[in-house]
């Protein structure tokens, strides 16, 4: 274990695989830039962070250790870097970023900030609390059992959040946005063409706005919930188990009714999509309920963790397989 | 020659008819030998379809799609991870035929510096020296956070609100120079419109720095935002006094400007 | 092309012996063995590039089967196994068209519900083909006509879904149903007569 106070060095490059750790002072933010390949992070206890990482040996991994960063980033001597696969742990106090445009990113077990930025790469986060932004272009979202200011972004992929507290902006384009079991004050969450999906409670004073273009939007609230609901939509169906009295009526397309006592804002846009709100005695499991189209993803996140490690060990093992393969075969 | 109960035999023989058209049809076919005949025919039709097998291409598809595979991970890294059998290195199978003819152009397939070039820039400016800014509480957001929308999203994050822990780790947020909501807060299409065509003229400029698949991407979610760009303006035609409508146009437009904005930042130098 | 030892053939009912996936070719493929996604490709392509084909005409056909492959290859990291991959990948390459068809529906400024509009190509005559291919016929069909055709009779749709598949109103997809039998009905009986 080295303890740098203020260093830049660079690692050996002339193996496949580095293993370093750096200890770190509290306070001290991870930013990681990584142009393409992946990034795990997980966390631990001691206030020292380790780089596990794959690459060729034309890619260096650079580290960057000032007063208030530690940057770790890739770079070749001749023309971009080339891949990296980077397993990364740090303290969980630790506030991290992680860029690069074809990197595929997952984090897991941060208590503090977290910024994700990708082009290609998919990205999915478990923990994380304090200001969450993760943005992908092509690739989907994931982000679980986090709290704070969150904004997630995708443009062709969906956006799935699970178990999170605190204000959330969800954008996409082209994916569903699935929101599951939320606890916040304010929630915006809008796609153009997929689906929006919410679980959850309308908090008193709250306000949850969601909209769309053409995908359809499902929110499922508890029995009790206190809301004032605004409906509008140009030529969707609009589709409900509460009991409603309406407040107002612009056309048969726009309108506005009262749940209980009122007290949060729940406003349901979409152009030419389907609208339902729906009632539950309690949360559900929304497969149980059979007027709710499957639009819910299924996948946890501990899954597709599993899943991406189990792939990048297949890939190291097939590698030595098709090597061999290929003798045989000539 | 059709009577009036040709153009219903369709619907008969997918069983769509109810229950009063359908015995007055089959009636009706009791005693016309045209119709009669149309319906075996129009049979014929669907089993025929029903039965219809699938047959491969005449050229064999997979050495083009395995290229285009290998210059996409090529395009990551301008070569291979040590080991990996499945790049240009690896020998090329005895049986490999010849290119079919609808191959795209070259650029699809060709590891460019450029494109290199463009993505570090776009981690230059992510992650250059001096970005880390210390927390900005509540700078860029309307005051009445509440009801403000969150505006750009883009490469360069318009944040600023502050954190909801009261652990002061500095946050790790960029403020992009003017990007706030105001500029999105008054509905007037036609800056949205100058605007929009500024960044498509700098995008198509910019257009072959870009991984190809993110250009297809691009391409096809501008595709889907200007198909809701029109369908808003064609509803709002009809009904202009709509609040809802001109709200709806406004959002799209908004998403198109963020999705071009998000390009061209990484496309290349900002003219 | 050398078939690992696992493949498996199965006979279906009097017809042709098809291959079906080596037992974990989709989890290599998602592993990044480009070898075992071939296999999935020699598998698949004939059911893919056939609907390329019928939706979309021959000229299209080959480009977006490789497109569908090439997305498939991507998107292979997503499959969770909850349905047969061929499924998934049938779904995927009925997404890809679809894109594909509003994308030129849009760039020529149509994407309404005139069933004038979906006449997109005017049926050619027959000319002096008298042997018939059923596949042939269905190609030389309006394309929208065709496309609805294809979606109905071929792949098993329904009228609602294919509406919504499509962004037209149920009662057009039956007419234009309607009338590409029709037409092919005229074919079938033109070749039987000659």
């Amino acid at each position: 274990m080295m303890f740098i106070a203020a260093a830049a060095f660079t690692l050996a490059s002339l193996t496949t695989h580095t293993d370093t750790t750096v200890s770190v002072r509290p306070g001290t933010l991870l930013d990681i830039s990584n142009f393409g390949g992946s990034v795990a992070v997980s966390t631990w206890n001691k206030n020292a962070v380790r780089i596990e990482a794959d690459h060729s040996a034309r890619t260096d991994v650079d580290l960057d250790v000032n007063e208030g960063a530690f940057k770790i980033s890739t770079s070749s001597r001749r023309g971009p870097p080339g891949s990296v696969d980077f397993e990364i742990t740090m303290p969980m106090w630790m506030a991290v970023s992680v860029t690069g445009p074809f990197t595929d990113v997952q984090i897991d077990g941060a208590k503090s900030g977290i910024r994700v930025e990708t082009v290609k790469g998919e990205v999915q986060v478990v923990g994380g609390a304090g200001p969450i932004t993760l943005s992908s272009v092509q690739g989907g979202v994931v982000l679980q059992k986090a709290s704070g200011r969150i904004k997630v972004s995708s443009i062709n992929e969906g956006i799935t959040l699970d178990d999170v507290v605190g204000n959330i902006s969800a954008e996409t384009v082209n994916g569903d946005v699935t929101l599951s079991h939320i606890d916040s004050d304010e929630i915006d969450a809008s796609s153009v063409s997929g689906d929006l999906a919410f679980l959850g409670a309308l908090k008193h004073g709250g306000q949850y706005h969601f909209q769309t273009h053409s995908g359809d939007i499902q929110v499922i609230v508890p029995d009790r919930t206190n809301a004032a609901v605004t409906v509008s939509t140009f030529n969707g169906d609009f589709d409900s188990n509460c009991d409603i009295k309406l407040n107002q009526m612009k056309g048969h397309r726009n309108f506005a009714f009262t749940l209980g006592g009122g007290g949060s804002d729940l406003q349901l846009e979409s152009f030419s999509g389907d609208i339902l709100l729906h009632k539950g005695t309690e949360m559900v499991n929304l497969r149980d309920l059979p007027e709710v189209k499957t639009t819910f993803k299924r996948h946890t996140l501990e899954r597709i963790r599993t899943v991406e490690r189990e792939k990048r060990h297949k890939a190291r093992d097939n590698q030595s397989d098709e090597d061999k393969s290929d003798d045989e075969e000539k | 020659m059709t009577d009036r109960w040709t153009d219903r035999l369709s619907e008969y023989v997918d069983g769509q008819l109810a229950a009063p058209e359908r015995e007055e049809l089959e009636a009706h076919l009791g005693t016309c030998a045209e119709c009669s005949a149309v319906l075996e025919g129009l049979r014929v039709v669907v089993e025929r379809a029903r039965t219809l097998e699938s047959a491969p291409p005449a050229d064999d598809l997979w050495p083009a799609i395995e290229a285009r595979l290998v210059a996409a991970r090529s395009e990551m890294g301008a070569g291979a991870s040590a080991g990996d059998p499945d790049t240009a290195t690896a020998p090329p199978p005895a049986a490999r035929r010849s290119i079919v003819p609808f191959f795209r152009p070259a650029f699809r397939f060709s590891v460019s510096l450029p494109q290199a070039a463009a993505a570090a820039l776009l981690l230059a400016l992510l992650s250059g020296g001096g970005v880390w800014m210390a927390l900005r509480h509540a700078s860029g957001v309307a005051g009445n956070g509440v009801a403000a929308r969150p505006g750009v999203t883009g490469l360069i994050a318009a944040t600023g609100e502050a954190t909801t822990s009261p652990r002061t780790s500095p946050v790790i947020d960029y403020v992009a120079p003017g990007a706030t909501n105001a500029q999105y807060a008054g509905f007037d299409p036609s800056h949205y419109d100058v605007a929009i065509a500024e960044l498509e003229r700098t995008m198509h400029e910019h257009r072959s720095e870009l991984d190809t698949s993110t250009v297809r991407v691009v391409e096809q979610n501008l595709a889907i935002i200007d198909h809701a760009i029109d369908q808003a303006r064609r509803a709002l035609a009809a009904d202009p006094a709509s609040p809802y409508l001109n709200g709806h146009l406004a959002q799209q437009l908004r998403l198109k400007m963020d999705l071009l904005r998000r390009v061209t930042d990484f496309a290349g130098p900002r003219g | 092309m050398a078939l690992p030892a696992l493949l498996v053939m199965a006979i279906g009912k009097g017809q042709q012996p098809t291959p079906v996936e080596a037992a974990g070719d989709v989890q290599r493929a998602a592993g990044g063995d480009l070898r075992a996604f071939e296999r999935l490709y020699r598998v698949h392509v004939g059911r893919i590039h056939s609907l390329c084909r019928r939706m979309m005409g021959s000229e299209e056909a080959p480009e977006l089967t490789q497109d569908i492959f090439v997305r498939a290859w991507e998107k292979i990291g997503t499959f969770r196994g909850e349905s047969q991959f061929g499924t998934w990948l049938y779904r995927l390459g009925v997404n890809v068209i679809l894109t594909r068809r509003s994308q030129h529906a849009i760039r020529r400024g149509r994407m309404n519900d005139d069933p004038e509009a979906l006449e997109t190509v005017p049926t050619r005559p027959s000319g002096s083909d008298h042997r018939l291919d059923f596949d042939r016929a269905i190609e030389k069909l309006p394309d929208g006509a065709r496309q609805i055709f294809v979606l109905h009779d071929v792949e098993g749709y329904t009228h609602v879904e294919i509406a919504e598949m499509l962004e037209i109103t149920a009662g057009t997809t039956k007419a234009q149903l309607h009338r590409a039998r029709m037409i092919l009905r005229r074919h079938l009986e033109g070749a039987r007569q000659t």
